[in-house]
């Protein structure tokens, strides 16, 4: 533990009697009943960038730097909705097309997921997230092992979320071998051949979050596209087909949401979102075809 | 009468004459030796020993200040208490030591007796000798050699007692030894702790003998006597310091002699550096500046002349540098007269008026002008660099030392961009001999080559005439647009380097202005009537060319790098012409278009020495659509359409005035009479054709007025045009316009002005300055000019003001509006003197008259002015102002204060008949030298020198080039004319320039220096074989390291490193418009950064993040700490504290351990947050009996030495002689790593070594092209390829190959290497270029794994290793690595006989590798295994992936899946790949089973 965390923890620990004081010596507070609660820490604490106001009781606890206990953290239950006539975009690549390493790549048309709108208009493969990790907050370990897969010349998944430090198992499910090719900003390079019919995979191990999405790209077969969303927290998803995500697990408080799609890049930059304890919080956000014109 | 003395004199008289005599002779006597003894220079040595000492006592101080002072008296207290302890024992010791005499003296004694008995023995041994050679008795024989073996038993017997002897001697020198021990090694401690001081001491006494004790009186009355006069001069201490170099010799009229140069008489500390050529003595400043105190001078460690050090020593003066001292001298580079010892007599060189008058005052400077070579101002100090450096390249561009002599460089480079040497020949050869730098017209004509290429006694030229063809000129633009550009060539393009010829100084008069629109005619008609046939090429029947496809592809295809264009402001290029008017220029429709078309496609039909390059533009199809890109190029440049220039109406008794003008030099009066009437040049015959050989051929048709009817014969349309043709041969021979263009009929004709190669050393009595002085004070104009706003009118502004006076008031009432400055003017016109200002505003300010004025109207930038033009000063008065303000120190800043001080030097140096003044003036206003002469000359010996628009910067350059031609050169071995490597550098830089390389091709990426934390820079991403060691290898040797050394303890550096940028985020993650403009702001701050580049965006640039990626291989040695001789401590410390930085900032506790009892080591850094983790500590304890060291073990934050350990005899602290040693780790980073910084951190940026029009190309793909992803990165393997370590790559015989025709290589990029006019010795000089830079072996490079050693070496590992019983070799399993099924390399290349699959549709990504059936011919073995290894290392944004990661087994089964031994088979499958495909064919094979899957999901 280094010198500034006992600091805050002194800090934390000291304000609450100082007030306590405060207000035996009848100095303020207004000495009514409420005037003395008891406080304990929770082992995350959110950052004052993301959570706005805390819906505490009384006490006067610094802002952000450790709301006092409710009763616990609330879900984020969403999805996203398209208004308009979802478009028909025409494969990547049509069944049975002359293309390279065509046993493979053109056995079944691969889709283009540009904009995929599932049934009830949700659109997939959007992305939601907190853009920093909660300040304080303690990722925990044990992260379970992820597989981004290549079958058909299509990234399964499309979009995956990850957290810093967790494997990605890339595999590859085609006789063919692909390159896979991530563009990162943060992160240090990875660009490495799996071969074909890799089951095992190589595995994927970042250690820094990146600002956005990046795209996973093959060279040989310059049509697929995949993305990833590095984040060190795990708040933050990926909506499936039907346009639905869950976040679950975050502490109680107003959050500023990053909404991203690929075609657009980010569609909100502060999504407002207001998370009570021991709830699923309902969002549902509509988007017309003119947010998809860069389409 | 005899003779007596007083019948010759008078004695007494005499005696007093004689007294007199005497007395006087004293005096003088008396006041030589004074006068010989008071000499400047040793005022400056005195006051030089002064500082020396000043320096030494202030080292002292420091010294004594330090703990050493306290570690002396330590260490004495320790030496006095081993003597004390000796003093105890002193009756053992003398008992030993009287032992140790005796036994020391029968040692001798025997050794004595030793060498008796040997003798005695060597003479029985010879009698025995003489007693076999003289064949005696056998008896007798007997006896000598019993007498012999008696001897030699004695000396045996003697020899072993001796032994004993001595072996006692040494046991009781020990044992003496042992005793004393102690006290030797204390002694021997302060000794090693004292020497410092001692020697400090040493020196000062040296300098000023301290006068203490009786010894200290007589040294400094010694050194008084030393200084007295005439015994001064044996062996004083100031004497006259002298370098002799009788190679460099000094020419004196008709001789010459050696040089001495005795300038270090004064210029004492000149050469004096510390290790590492460290100036001793850093110059600070003028001694105005820096006062008259030495003491001060030293404290503040800044020195004025004559006292301070050389700058830049690593390059002169010191014995390491190419320039030392002993074989140089001052003179041969700065001139000067060497033997004088005085500040006049060495011909000092003031570099300005403002100096030159200081000089005067304080040293009675005067211009000497008996002494041929004063001192070069400084000015011009770089002009004698070229007396050895002929090729001067390498004064610009040089790897170890840069730019060393930029100025001159820039002179060379303009005489060579302006083409002087068209008419200024600059021969740089007698004979074969070098004499300076060649600046000669290449041989125009193929015969011309062969008679030189055939004569032993000349070496050609190699410059090519610097503007374009005029051969088919009638092809390609109409007679009114040669006459206006012929007029004015910056009517039409204001960036052109074409000079003017008309409208200038010398032709202002009623005669110019009859004769010039004449001779403007009369070169145009020539021309086109001497213009030849032209043979145009023609895009296929029915092709349509597409405009706006066209500017697509004029953007891609390279033309930028080379031209600029207005459509594409960003680009800046100016190596060819700025191509926004081209289509006003050309004829209108077809044939403006066709020539076009011909010069895109081929340029070298239209010249065939242009440096224009065939860009291969040839059609293509595109699915079923035809493109041709050359037509479409054409169709874009030529959109603006065509435009009318009217032409000259001639006048035509202007033009008879000419005809008779020059014809009258070849005829008399009369016969031009009669030719006039008659029409006919022969004059009916009287004249033969041949005495008509000269430009009269223009008027003389051959045929007689007698063969033809009065109506066939001249008629006045064909007279006309005879006559034109005349006056423009005549004109053209006068200009000499074929020394810049190539045009039929000239190709043999000389240049036309003065030779240059001597011209720094031409008679300054034969410059002809004449009425310049005159006319400078006459004559400078001035200007003021005033921003204005959009829509103002101008009347209306200008309707109250009727005097310059009001025009200054307005404009400054105006600057208080503060859209209104009168800066931007300045700078304005300073920065454009090269574009319009001079061509068009001078022009209307030479038709003024003095004290008139005028105004105009000027359109820069966007934006208008208003310029008033003056004519009221005059230079004269102008340089006095500058004088006057230069020596009050006004100037607003130090540009200003530069140019006012070079035009001072300037016209002074004029008006003293200096060459450099007259060249400044030639070059400004070439043809002011006819002022006031055109009255008495005829025009055509009007003064012909053209006007360049070159600015003062630029005329200052030209003229520093100009006076360093001397063709005088110093013997052979001082001429810098390297071969190998270093002469392949210089010729290759000189081709660059001239081919322009580096507009495409980056050499050098940019620089980035940024303050890094040392543990957080990147470490290897995954897949990067950093553990490997053969991969590691290659990667340092194919990339030497850049070494940072850095102190271990320093956690927090400026890193500097040469990469591109990859990304730059904001805190949204989107990459912010402006981060370029940041990047580029100068300075370090990141706030002054943000004010710069005047940012208004949401996000702090401050915050914003940089990726660079870094494109060389940086080692951080974070090195060793070592902490200084051993800190004697109290007998009761509990720890000890050593220092181990020298700022004290890091110290080791040393101090006992409780638990174990050994010693316990922590590193403590002050003002650290985290603790430094040094990778090892290491004690060295100085023992009594020796040194030792010990390592230490970790244990948790500290170091421990276990008592185990511990040397015998340790018991406390108080033993504790020694030193700490602390090892920090080293930090590699590798090639493509990304550096990644925030805005804060970034410190600088430099652009690199061209690559201008890529970087360009780059941003515009990723913007405009889908395929880029909008990511640079992507981008670069679009374009022109960077050549860094382009050598280390490619073999050289390839390079050379792919120069003289280059192939198509990479699939992907949107243009195509092009073709350059270039001949195979350029070619060859270009491909040895890249790998001299690289150190590479060249010409000729192995490819070891052809060879069947390797091979069979291979082979037998191969079969060793895998299978025994396999029959198929090495290589042929190696072919099998490109064989199987959903091979990866086939994915993107073309290899192993199987061709490249493509299915992209036009437009859509595609990543296509180079066929790799060419990589055995074109790169190297080494480089490709790295690559193959980890391509990033080589090319950072390459797509090409990791294919074998070395750190985990392949999942391929070949090569027991060993993926270092996979990697090299495939280099050595392609390595010999013709081989294998025609040996082995394609065969393809099935990948062995799957491997299963793994279960855990």
């Amino acid at each position: 533990m280094n010198d500034s965390s006992i600091k805050k923890i002194a800090f934390l620990v000291l304000l609450p009697v100082l007030v306590i004081g405060l207000c035996l010596t009848g100095a303020g507070c207004g000495g009514g009943a409420n005037a003395v609660t008891t406080v304990t820490l929770k082992p995350a604490t959110l950052d004052s960038d993301s959570v706005e106001g805390t819906t505490t009781g009384g006490g006067g606890t610094p802002g952000g730097n450790g709301s006092p206990e409710t009763s616990g953290p609330g879900n984020l239950v969403g999805r996203f909705i398209f208004d308009g006539t979802a478009p028909n975009l025409s494969p990547l690549v049509a069944k049975g097309a002359t293309v390279k390493d065509a046993e493979f790549c053109s056995a079944e048309a691969v889709p283009n997921q540009s904009l995929l709108v599932g049934e009830g208009g949700g659109i997939a493969n959007m992305f939601i997230y907190l853009d920093k990790a909660p300040k304080g907050f303690k990722p925990e370990g044990g992260l379970s092992e992820l597989v981004f897969d290549q079958k058909n010349c299509t990234f399964i998944p499309h979009g995956l979320v990850v957290q810093v430090g967790q494997t990605v198992m890339v595999k590859n499910g085609d006789g063919a071998a692909h390159n896979t090719n991530m563009k990162v900003i943060r992160n240090k390079s990875f660009n490495q051949v799996v071969n074909g019919n890799d089951r095992n995979g190589v595995p994927l191990i970042y250690g820094k979050p990146e600002p956005a999405p990046i795209k996973a790209t093959c060279d040989f077969h310059a049509w697929m596209g995949g993305y990833h969303l590095v984040v060190d927290h795990p708040f933050a998803a990926c909506t499936k087909a039907d346009g639905t995500f869950e976040i679950n697990n975050l502490p109680a408080g107003e959050y500023k949401f990053r909404v991203w799609h690929e075609s657009v890049g980010l569609l909100e930059r502060s999504l407002k979102v207001k998370i009570e304890a021991g709830k699923d919080n309902k969002l549902e956000q509509t988007y017309s075809v003119g947010s998809f014109s860069k389409l | 009468m005899p003779a007596t003395d007083d019948y010759l004199r008078q004695p007494q008289k005499m005696h007093r004459w004689f007294l007199g005599t005497t007395v006087v002779m004293f005096i003088a006597f008396i006041w030589m030796t004074a006068a010989d003894h008071s000499r400047e220079w040793k005022d400056y040595q005195s006051v030089f020993f002064n500082i020396q000492i000043e320096t030494l006592e202030k080292d002292r101080a420091e010294f004594s200040v330090s703990e050493a002072n306290r570690v002396i008296g330590r260490l004495e207290e320790d030496l006095e208490q081993a003597q004390e302890g000796i003093d105890a024992s002193n009756d053992k010791i003398d008992a030993l030591k009287e032992k140790y005499e005796t036994a020391e003296a029968a040692f001798d004694l025997m050794g004595r007796q030793v060498k008796s008995t040997r003798a005695q023995r060597d003479v029985a041994r010879a009698n025995y000798d003489l007693g076999v050679r003289d064949a005696v008795s056998e008896p007798d024989l007997a006896k000598l050699k019993a007498i012999f073996d008696e001897w030699q038993a004695k000396v045996d017997s003697e020899e072993l007692t001796l032994q004993g002897l001595s072996s006692e001697v040494d046991s009781l020198s020990v044992m003496l030894k042992v005793e004393t021990a102690s006290r030797d090694k204390a002694a021997e401690r302060l000794a090693a702790v004292s020497k410092e001081k001692t020697q400090q001491e040493k020196r000062l006494d040296e300098l000023s003998p301290s006068a203490d004790g009786v010894m200290g009186l007589i040294n400094v009355f010694k050194r008084k006597i030393m200084t007295a006069p005439i015994v001064d001069g044996f062996n004083g201490q100031l004497r006259i310091q002298q370098d002799w170099l009788p190679d460099l010799e000094e020419h004196l009229g008709m001789t010459s002699s050696a040089r001495f140069d005795r300038c270090r008489t004064c210029h004492l500390g000149i050469d004096k550096v510390a290790a590492g050529n460290i100036p001793l003595y850093p110059h600070g400043g003028d001694i105005e500046e820096l006062g008259h105190d030495h003491k001060k001078w030293v404290e503040e460690g800044k020195f004025p002349h004559p006292y301070s050090t050389h700058p830049n020593p690593d390059l002169y003066l010191t014995a390491t540098s190419p320039h030392p001292t002993k074989d140089f001298g001052c003179t041969i580079c700065h001139q000067g007269q060497g033997s004088g010892t005085s500040f006049q007599n060495a011909s000092h060189g003031p570099n300005n008026p403002v100096q030159e008058h200081d000089w005067k005052e304080e040293y009675s400077w005067y211009d000497n002008h008996f002494w041929e070579y004063p001192m070069m101002p400084k000015r011009f100090e770089e002009s004698q660099c070229i007396k050895c450096h002929h090729n001067v390249v390498e004064l610009g561009v040089h790897p170890e030392f840069g730019a060393s002599a930029p100025k001159v460089y820039d002179g060379y480079q303009l005489v060579r961009t302006y083409g002087c040497f068209g008419c200024h020949e600059i021969q740089g050869y007698k004979g074969t001999e070098p004499i300076g730098p060649d600046l000669r017209l290449e041989p125009q004509t193929a015969e011309e080559a062969e008679r030189i290429a055939s004569d032993p006694n000349q070496i050609a030229g190699k410059m090519r005439k610097v503007g374009p063809s005029l051969r088919y000129l009638a092809s390609k633009v109409g007679r009114g647009w040669i006459e206006q550009w012929t007029e004015n060539p910056k009517n039409f393009r204001p960036s052109t380097r074409m000079p003017r010829f008309f409208h200038l100084s010398n032709q202002q008069d009623e005669v110019a202005a009859e004769y010039q629109p004449v001779e403007i005619a009369a070169i145009t008609q020539f021309l086109l009537k001497n213009s030849e046939e032209f043979e145009y090429l023609e895009p296929s029947a029915g092709y349509k060319p597409d405009a706006e496809r066209g500017k697509t592809l004029f953007s891609q295809k390279g033309c930028l790098a080379c031209h600029s264009h207005g459509d594409f402001p960003g680009s800046d290029a100016d190596f060819g012409p700025e191509l926004n008017k081209v289509h006003a220029k050309l004829p209108e429709g077809a044939d403006g278009f066709k020539w076009l078309y011909t010069w895109v496609k081929e340029p070298t039909k239209y010249h065939p020495r242009t440096k224009m390059p065939n860009l291969y533009l040839d059609a293509y199809k595109e699915g079923e659509t035809e493109i041709d890109p050359a037509a479409d190029i054409a169709a874009y440049l030529l959109k603006g359409g065509a435009e009318e220039w009217a032409s000259i109406d001639v006048d035509e008794s202007a033009l008879d005035d000419m005809v008779e003008l020059f014809l009258t030099d070849v005829l008399t009066q009369k016969q031009f009479d009669e030719f006039m009437e008659t029409r006919d040049l022969s004059l009916g015959g009287k004249l033969l054709e041949n005495n008509l050989k000269g430009d009269e051929v223009e008027l003389w048709n051959g045929i007689k007025p007698e063969d033809l009817s009065p109506e066939e014969w001249v008629n006045d349309a064909k007279w006309k045009e005879l006559k034109l043709n005349y006056i423009g041969r005549r004109t053209v021979t006068r200009y000499g316009c074929y020394g810049c263009h190539d045009m039929s009929g000239f190709e043999s004709a000389r240049p036309i002005g003065v030779a240059l190669q001597d011209w720094g050393r031409k008679d300054r009595t034969k410059l002809a300055p004449e009425h310049i002085e005159e006319y400078l004070h006459v004559h400078e104009f001035d200007f003021l000019a005033v921003p204005l706003q959009e829509g103002e009118d101008v009347e209306k502004l200008l309707a109250n003001i009727d005097s310059p006076k009001q025009f200054k008031d307005w404009a400054e009432s105006r600057t208080e509006d503060d859209s209104v400055a009168s800066k931007p003017f300045e700078e304005m016109v300073r920065a454009n003197e090269r574009s319009q200002i001079l061509g068009d505003i001078v022009h209307a300010l030479e038709e003024l008259e003095p004290n008139e004025w005028t105004e105009e109207t000027y359109e820069h930038a966007g934006k208008s002015y208003l310029i008033l033009l003056l004519d009221n000063e005059s230079m004269h008065e102008k340089v006095e102002m500058y004088v006057k303000r230069g020596a009050a120190d006004s100037f607003s800043d130090e540009e200003d204060r530069e140019h006012a001080m070079s035009v001072s030097y300037m016209v002074e140096n004029l008006l003293h008949h200096g060459r450099a003044g007259f060249a400044w003036q030639k070059i400004r206003q070439p043809r002011s030298y006819d002022y006031e002469k055109v009255e008495t000359k005829d025009y055509d010996e009007r003064l012909r020198m053209p006007m360049f628009p070159f600015d003062q910067e630029e005329i200052e350059a030209i003229t520093t080039f100009v006076l360093g031609l001397v063709a005088e050169p110093p013997v052979e071995k001082y001429l810098y004319r390297p071969d190998g490597p270093a002469g392949d550098r210089i010729a290759g830089e000189f081709l660059m320039q001239q081919y322009n390389c580096t507009g495409c091709h980056v050499l050098e990426m940019p620089k980035f220096e940024y303050l890094a934390e040392l543990d957080g820079l990147p470490s290897a991403a995954p897949g990067e074989p950093v553990n490997s060691a053969e991969a590691m290898a290659l990667l340092h040797s194919l990339a030497p390291p850049r070494r940072v050394k850095v102190p271990g303890h320093v956690t927090q550096l400026p890193l500097e490193f040469s990469g591109m940028v990859s990304d730059v985020i904001d805190d949204l993650g989107e990459t912010p418009e402006g981060w370029r403009n940041f990047v580029e702001a100068p300075g370090e701050d990141a706030e002054a950064k943000k004010a710069a580049i005047n940012w208004d965006g949401d996000s702090d640039p401050a915050e914003w993040e940089f990726y660079v990626t870094l494109w060389e291989n940086l080692l951080v040695e974070r090195g060793e700490l070592t902490s200084p001789v051993y800190p004697p401590v109290e007998s009761d410390a509990e720890q000890v504290v050593v220092s181990l930085a020298d700022d004290n900032s890091v110290n080791a506790t040393v101090r006992p351990d409780e638990k174990t009892g050994g010693l316990v080591v922590s590193i403590v850094k002050e003002d650290l947050e985290s603790t430094l983790k040094p990778e090892s500590v290491t004690l060295t304890l100085d023992l009594v009996s020796g040194t030792q060291e010990y390592p230490l073990s970790a244990e948790g934050e500290s170091f421990l030495l276990k008592k185990d350990d511990l040397p015998e005899g340790f018991g406390s602290l108080k033993d504790f002689y020694g030193s700490i040693s602390v090892k920090f780790p080293d930090v590699h980073v590798t090639p493509s790593s990304r550096m990644g910084f925030v805005g804060e951190q970034l410190r600088s940026a430099h652009d690199g070594r061209g690559g201008d029009f890529t970087f360009w190309l780059v941003d515009e793909l990723a913007k405009t092209d889908k395929r880029m992803d909008g990511k640079p990165d992507n981008a670069w393997n679009y374009v022109a390829p960077p050549l860094v370590r382009e050598g280390g790559k490619v073999q050289t015989p390839w390079l050379f190959r792919f120069l003289q025709n280059p192939e198509t290589l990479r699939h992907m990029t949107v243009l195509r290497m092009p073709k350059f006019n270039m001949s195979p010795a350029e070619a060859q000089t270009l491909a040895n270029y890249f790998a001299a830079v690289d150190d590479t072996d060249y010409p000729y490079q192995e490819v070891p794994q052809r060879d069947a050693p390797y091979k069979r070496a291979m082979n037998e590992v191969f079969h060793e290793k895998y299978d025994e019983t396999r029959t198929d070799d090495y290589l042929s399993e190696s072919w099998q690595m490109f064989q199987f099924k959903g091979n990866k390399c086939i994915g993107c290349h073309t290899v192993g006989g199987r061709e490249y699959f493509s299915s992209a549709k036009p437009g859509e990504p595609e990543v296509r590798g180079p066929n790799l059936p060419r990589v055995e011919d074109r790169l190297q073995p080494d480089w490709t295994m790295m690559w193959i290894y980890y391509p990033k290392w080589a090319t950072p944004y390459t797509k090409m992936p990791v294919n074998y990661p070395l750190d985990k087994p392949s999942s391929l089964p070949l090569f027991g899946a060993d993926p270092t031994a996979q990697s090299r088979a495939v280099r050595d499958a392609l390595m010999n790949h013709a081989e294998l495909l025609e040996t082995q064919g394609v065969k393809i094979w099935d990948l062995p089973a799957k491997p299963e899957e793994k279960t855990n999901e």
